[in-house]
């Protein structure tokens, strides 16, 4: 956790008391509110369905043991979670650079027997592959703003990079993916 | 009050960064940028390359996660916090208490029953016995 941004109202502060004192109730709504977000960062980021609920459950092991040692009033907590959540990726992306594992990643299998759900599946495979031959970064940069919705200050604070420094990351990675994009039916 | 005004060179860096919705620009830059977007069709036409980009980035799917794993993170989750030993002592001892004020209560209604109660001596009871079968005791 860190002292950035001072005493930012937290919309999360609430909820995170409860769940420090085991209320259950306030325990499921932060898995509801949270969990689809770390699926979707960990999934975008590690290109295997498997792989990222391994990240979510484990990221959310964090937050149990963090939330009675909680500091309110200092990070944001959606933002610690995407740090959280970005470095457990990091982790498995260099143990698997180290397997140099030649096969690429697990893609989920589409529906069978529906054309529009398979050609769907195949655009949006494309766009996921576009992102994964970006300089991490860059991709790193456009998930938290584009896809988890972040706004520049937390996507530059998750990142540990200034907001100047995020927005050049944004503005040369969305180069680079509208040349790799070119002619996707959008 | 009208914003500062915004240079088109900045609005394009700003578009090719952070994509055709202008709500999500830095927030200091929003005013000046929709001004800007409604007075200029160059900016406009940024906004609209923007556009297509962001409407790509959006065909990438990810499924949503499985119920068995949400399962998996409830069950770890924390419980609600036992009660401590010092509460657990403190409970203890107030159901002592309680025993012990019950226990006061019956020896001291015991007593009063002892003091209060009329005192019979053997020949009073045998009168009341006697009484009681009909029999007369009174002589005559």
């Amino acid at each position: 956790m860190n002292g950035r941004g001072g005493a930012r109202e937290d919309p999360d502060d609430t909820l995170l008391r409860r769940v420090a004192l085991g209320d259950q109730a306030a325990v499921q709504a932060l898995v509801a509110r949270k969990l689809p977000r770390v699926c979707a960062l960990a999934t975008r980021m590690l290109g295997d369905a498997t792989e990222a609920e391994d990240v979510a459950q484990e990221a959310f092991l964090r937050v149990w043991r963090q939330a009675p040692k909680w500091r309110f009033g200092e990070a944001k907590f959606d933002t610690w979670l995407h740090r959280v959540t970005l470095n457990l990726c990091y982790d498995r992306l260099r143990r698997r650079r180290e397997r140099a594992v030649a096969e690429p990643p697990e893609q989920i299998d589409p529906a069978l027997g529906a054309d529009v759900e398979l050609e769907m599946m195949q655009t949006s495979n494309q766009v996921q592959a576009a992102l994964a031959e970006l300089p991490s970064r860059q991709r790193d940069a456009i998930l938290l703003h584009h896809y988890q919705d972040l706004s520049n200050i937390d996507a530059a604070t998750a990142l540990g990079v200034s907001v100047d420094a995020l927005e050049s990351l944004l503005a040369r990675g969305r180069r680079a993916l509208r040349a790799r994009l070119q002619g996707l039916p959008s | 009050m009208s914003a500062p005004p915004l240079s088109l060179d900045r609005f394009s860096a700003l578009a090719e960064a952070y994509g055709a919705d202008i709500n999500r620009w830095p927030p200091t830059d929003r005013a000046a940028a929709q001004e800007l977007a409604q007075q200029s069709p160059m900016a406009r036409a940024y906004l609209a390359q923007a556009d297509g980009l962001d409407a790509m980035l959006d065909l990438s799917r990810v499924a949503a996660p499985s119920a068995e794993l949400r399962h998996r993170i409830l069950a770890q989750a924390p419980r609600p916090r036992a009660a401590s030993a010092r509460a657990k002592l403190l409970r203890w001892l107030s159901g002592l208490g309680a025993i012990g004020i019950l226990t006061c209560g019956a020896v001291a209604g015991a007593a009063v029953i002892a003091v209060s109660a009329p005192h019979l001596d053997a020949d009073s009871v045998a009168g009341l016995y006697d009484q009681a079968n009909g029999l007369d005791t009174g002589g005559a």
